[in-house]
């Protein structure tokens, strides 16, 4: 009886010493690329990072591929636009979640009024406008010439 | 009671951080609770979107677009983010002048002492050496009001016929092209062309990063009509062939051939309008008319084929576009510096025309030849006014006898004022500051000294030459050679109109007081002038209004007519059109055309009616291909272009007063064709020399296939990379603009 | 010791995580959550410690960013106690 309950212990300590011991390793090989978007704030990022998307592109894929396909990202409405400068130290405050009258309103205001007109007030704008991606009426622009070729 | 000190302390530094909550974190784009709405328009390119500042508490706390302009409501992000350029750091809010020379520091000093210093050189120098010894080098981004102050200053006043500003770098060819086609400056459509067109022709122009809210337009229009076709043609392909249905890379220069081929085409396949063009056009090579005979006999040298062999686009490509242009129901082209500044640029937009003119996409809905402008008043303030060196107001000529007789009457000037020969263009202006024969000139808001061709050669005449220049942010690289330097108010502190485009001329209200101890520049350049000497009567005027309210007056006396603009309708409408002659016209949308166009006789016997031509039509030019001046070679194989980045106004003094914009584009940077990097094993980021004949700089590369290989692009913006220096100043013979989008260079790593 | 008054900008839905964090750090005092982003926050600690004091913050889970807002120093020798490199800097006038 003592045996089989020592052997179980020898084993249970051995298996954990092994997952611990993969756990230090993969902590330690990759530092911070693991999950690289959980550690890294904004003021972490580099100084010289020109803009927000080439990183985005990289923590937040999704996201990133959704404005370069939508209308904001053909016609180059970059992140900063309605989201500031994530150290604070912009020109407009940093905020995650634009406020809508202000954000969007600031070119939108025409539509907004009209949509308010048809169908009343909705206090907010992303619930039938997915963030970053095609309003739910059209598609966007189609990319007409997706290739790497610079001639025809 | 007693508090600890300590105590007392945490609870300041609690309630500081909670005022910040509601306070200055938001004051640079803070929403709700403004005052008042003033409006205006948007600071930067020559689209012209019309703004609504917000104002709180006597200070500008944010920007949205206006509704009832032709923008509605929309901005770049330019436009979205002016507000904290107003309140930068970087502001010039103290008139300085250098006392011991060049060589001494810029010292801060009173108006008057600065008024007085600026002037006496310029007294000095007519006193002895005469009118030509003084010049104005002025701006598209200067207020309408203040370019003709200053013309008539200088042109009526002092004499001197050496005026000239910066449209001569970027819309001198596009004017030229204008004029030589049609006799008159200026497009005969409008943006709402854009909204009915079925085909656009977009030429030498990165219409999403240089007029982006005019590419939304198009983009627009496309969307809601998926049958509309959108050619591009240019080297590189940019952001604006996102939405391009054939996107055409030429080899640089090689344009002018590649319109002639699809003239070829249109006239082969019978696609021209043959009832228009025999109606419209006469047909001239060089000074000599033609007919149309000859014409298609000229263009036997542009046959697909042959173009294909000088363009390296594929003679099926040529013939498709030739095709969607001439078919459609009507087709706008558009270009901008790609076309302009190039030393036959007056050849390639006339090229363009010939296209409308062929095919009749002209004068009607949809259909137009539309140039774009780059800057935000260069037509209303400066090719209206006539503030180049061989112009007078409402598209007179300076040396045309008949045209300076009316412009001495419409001033009410002695006969024989103003001189006879016109004055130096901007090469040959700051060339003669070099050889010391103007000694002395007033620059007024733009940056010579970052934005002038060749600048180790052309910035020697601002070290000999005596400089006063008016100025707003301490970062312009012309700082450096100013004797002067007198604080301009910005944009919204004072009011003023700009003319955009589309001919319309919109008007910024004054928003906020003008900050420090800035002044209008109006107000500036008539105290300026008045120590200089110039006669009082002459600029008898207390404000921008007054100034308006002449120039629309005279301006009845053209075809430029828009008297009917007066201060009172600008400050209720968002912009209006010209042609406009009377105050219940509602401006103009179709020019040239009979019951559109106000300046065409009701009675004409014809629906279009070119009337800046003595016999009414215009004119299909034979230019033939020419190639650039500086194309490449064996031992400069890679040819360097150069243009603007959405997120950079120009010199970037002001955009990058705001950090989001600085961040997107700290700095210039190469971009090369991954083919290219390959072959000289350079990888992105590495440093790379661009070598040309006048100078070499590094650059760190940028490895895209946005250009073609064998051509490399730099951003204009940095004042620590000036691509200027690299680029040679040979210019059009007929307009005198430069030709800053080819030249030679090598291309290597950094060993 | 210094007395620096900051915001602390929180990821949506996570003020009241971060708000007992710092709580449960004792050089920080917190003043209450703004519109569920921003947390009003003074610290307090020897100025030496000040860099590495923000940098915990901003280590703390659903931190997006700190704002300083003010800070102030009581009964310290500011030249013994504080490294040069962190001292203020006179302004250029050029």
């Amino acid at each position: 009886m003592a045996s089989v309950k020592k052997t179980l212990l020898i084993g249970l300590f051995f298996a954990a010493v092994c997952v611990g011991g993969f756990f230090v390793y993969i902590n330690a090989a990759f530092p911070t690329v693991r999950c690289e978007a959980a550690k890294v704030t904004h003021l972490n990022a580099p100084e010289d990072l020109s803009d927000c998307a080439s990183c985005h592109a990289k923590t937040t894929p999704r996201d990133a591929q959704d404005w370069k396909e939508s209308k904001h990202g053909v016609l180059l409405v970059k992140c900063f636009v309605c989201h500031g400068q994530p150290d604070g130290k912009g020109a407009i405050p940093f905020n995650a979640k634009p406020e809508y009258k202000t954000v969007c309103g600031a070119c939108h205001e025409p539509a907004m009024n009209r949509m308010a007109a048809k169908y009343g007030e909705v206090g907010d704008c992303h619930t039938c406008h997915p963030r970053h991606q095609n309003p739910i009426h059209r598609n966007a622009f189609e990319a007409k010439t997706v290739t790497d070729k610079t001639s025809f | 009671m007693t508090i600890l000190r300590r105590d007392f302390l945490k609870g300041t530094a609690a309630a500081i951080a909670l005022s910040v909550l509601a306070g200055p974190v938001r004051a640079a784009q803070s929403g709700g609770g403004e005052e008042k709405w003033i409006k205006g328009v948007c600071r930067y390119c020559g689209t012209g979107c019309g703004v609504l500042v917000g104002v709180k508490g006597g200070k500008a706390v944010s920007i949205k677009g206006d509704p009832r302009n032709h923008n509605q409501g929309l901005l770049c992000l330019k436009g979205a983010m002016l507000i904290p350029v107003i309140y930068s750091e970087d502001r010039i809010l103290k008139p300085m002048i250098r006392k011991g020379g060049k060589n001494d520091q810029l010292t801060e000093v009173s108006w008057e002492e600065a008024l007085d210093f600026a002037a006496n050189p310029f007294k000095k120098a007519l006193a002895e050496a005469g009118p030509a010894s003084i010049a104005y080098y002025g701006s598209g981004q200067a207020l309408t009001e203040e370019s003709y102050v200053a013309n008539k200053m200088w042109k009526a006043g002092f004499k001197s016929n050496n005026v000239d500003g910066n449209p001569r770098l970027c819309m001198a060819s596009a004017v030229a092209g204008y004029i030589t086609t049609f006799g008159k400056d200026e497009p005969m459509g409008t943006y709402n062309d854009i909204d009915a067109a079925s085909c656009f022709f977009i030429i030498g122009s990165n219409t999403s990063e240089a007029h982006p809210v005019l590419f939304q337009r198009i983009a627009k229009r496309k969307e809601t009509s998926p049958d509309v076709k959108i050619i591009v043609a240019d080297p590189r392909r940019t952001n604006t062939s996102r939405i391009a249905d054939v996107h055409v890379s030429f080899k640089p220069g090689t344009d002018l051939a590649l319109m002639n081929g699809m003239a070829h085409v249109i006239i082969r396949e019978e696609l021209d309008d043959a009832r228009f063009h025999g109606k419209y056009c006469n047909f001239v090579k060089g000074n000599d008319p033609v007919n149309f005979e000859e014409y298609k006999k000229f263009l036997d040298d542009y046959t697909p084929e042959k173009v294909e062999s000088i363009t390296d686009v594929p003679a099926a490509t040529i013939v498709k576009i030739a095709r969607m242009f001439a078919e459609s129901k009507g087709t706008v082209s558009l270009w901008c510096m790609g076309i302009n500044q190039r030393v036959r640029g007056v050849w390639a937009n006339n090229l363009i025309h010939n296209l409308h003119l062929l095919t009749g996409h002209i004068c009607r809905p949809g259909a137009t030849p539309l140039s774009l402008t780059g800057q935000p008043n260069a037509c209303g303030g400066v090719r209206d006014v006539g503030a180049l060196a061989h112009l007078l107001p409402n598209g007179r000529m300076v040396e045309n006898e008949a045209h300076r007789k009316e412009m001495e009457a419409l001033w009410n000037l002695p006969p024989g004022t103003i001189a006879p020969k016109m004055g130096r263009h901007t090469i040959a202006l700051f060339e003669g500051m070099t050889a010391g024969d103007v000694k002395a000139v007033f620059i007024h808001c733009t940056n010579p000294a970052h934005t002038l061709p060749n600048l180790n050669k052309l910035t020697k005449g601002l070290q000999t030459a005596f400089v006063v220049q008016t100025e707003c942010f301490k970062t312009a690289e012309t700082l450096k050679y100013a004797d002067v330097v007198l604080p301009a108010a910005f944009w919204c502190e004072t009011d003023g109109v700009y003319g955009c485009t589309e001919r319309r001329y919109s008007l910024t209200e004054q928003a906020i007081k003008p900050l420090g101890e800035s002044r209008p520049a109006l107000e500036i350049l008539m105290d300026f002038g008045k120590r200089v000497g110039v006669d009082p009567k002459l600029i008898p005027y207390q404000n921008a209004s007054d100034v308006w309210e002449e120039w629309r007056l005279l301006s009845a006396k053209s075809v430029y007519n828009f008297a009917g603009i007066t201060r009172a309708r600008l400050k209720k409408e968002s912009g209006v059109k010209w042609p406009c002659p009377t105050e219940n016209h509602p401006g103009t949308y179709l020019r040239y055309v009979r019951d559109d166009d106000p300046m065409v006789p009701k009675d004409h016997p014809n629906k279009v009616f070119f009337y800046g031509k003595p016999d009414g039509k215009a004119v299909i030019f034979l230019r033939p291909y020419d190639p650039p001046f500086e194309p490449a070679d064996a031992e400069y194989p890679f040819v360097l272009t150069t243009g603007r980045v959405i997120d950079h106004w120009h010199t970037a003094t002001m955009t990058g007063t705001v950090p989001e914009l600085r961040k997107a584009y700290p700095g210039a940077y190469v971009e090369i064709n991954p083919e290219d990097a390959k072959k000289l094993s350079i990888v992105n980021g590495d440093p790379v020399v661009l070598e040309t004949r006048r100078d070499k700089l590094t650059f760190p590369a940028r490895i895209t296939d946005t250009c073609m290989p064998g051509l490399v692009f730099t951003p204009f913006f940095d004042p620590k990379l000036m691509v200027n220096k690299l680029f040679h100043d040979a210019a059009d013979p007929i307009s005198k603009e430069p030709e800053y989008k080819i030249c030679a260079t090598k291309v290597y790593k950094v060993s | 010791m210094a007395i620096l008054g900051f915001l602390t900008h929180v990821l949506a839905g996570q003020a009241r995580v971060v708000e007992d964090t710092l709580k449960g750090m004792p050089e920080f005092t917190t003043y209450g959550i703004h519109k569920d982003s921003y947390l009003v926050v003074v610290a307090e600690a020897p100025s030496e410690q000040l860099e590495g004091l923000l940098d915990r913050v901003r280590g703390v889970q659903g931190v997006l960013a700190v704002y300083v807002t003010s800070l102030t120093r009581e009964d310290e020798d500011l030249e013994k106690t504080v490294p040069a490199h962190t001292q203020p800097v006179r302004n250029k006038t050029s």
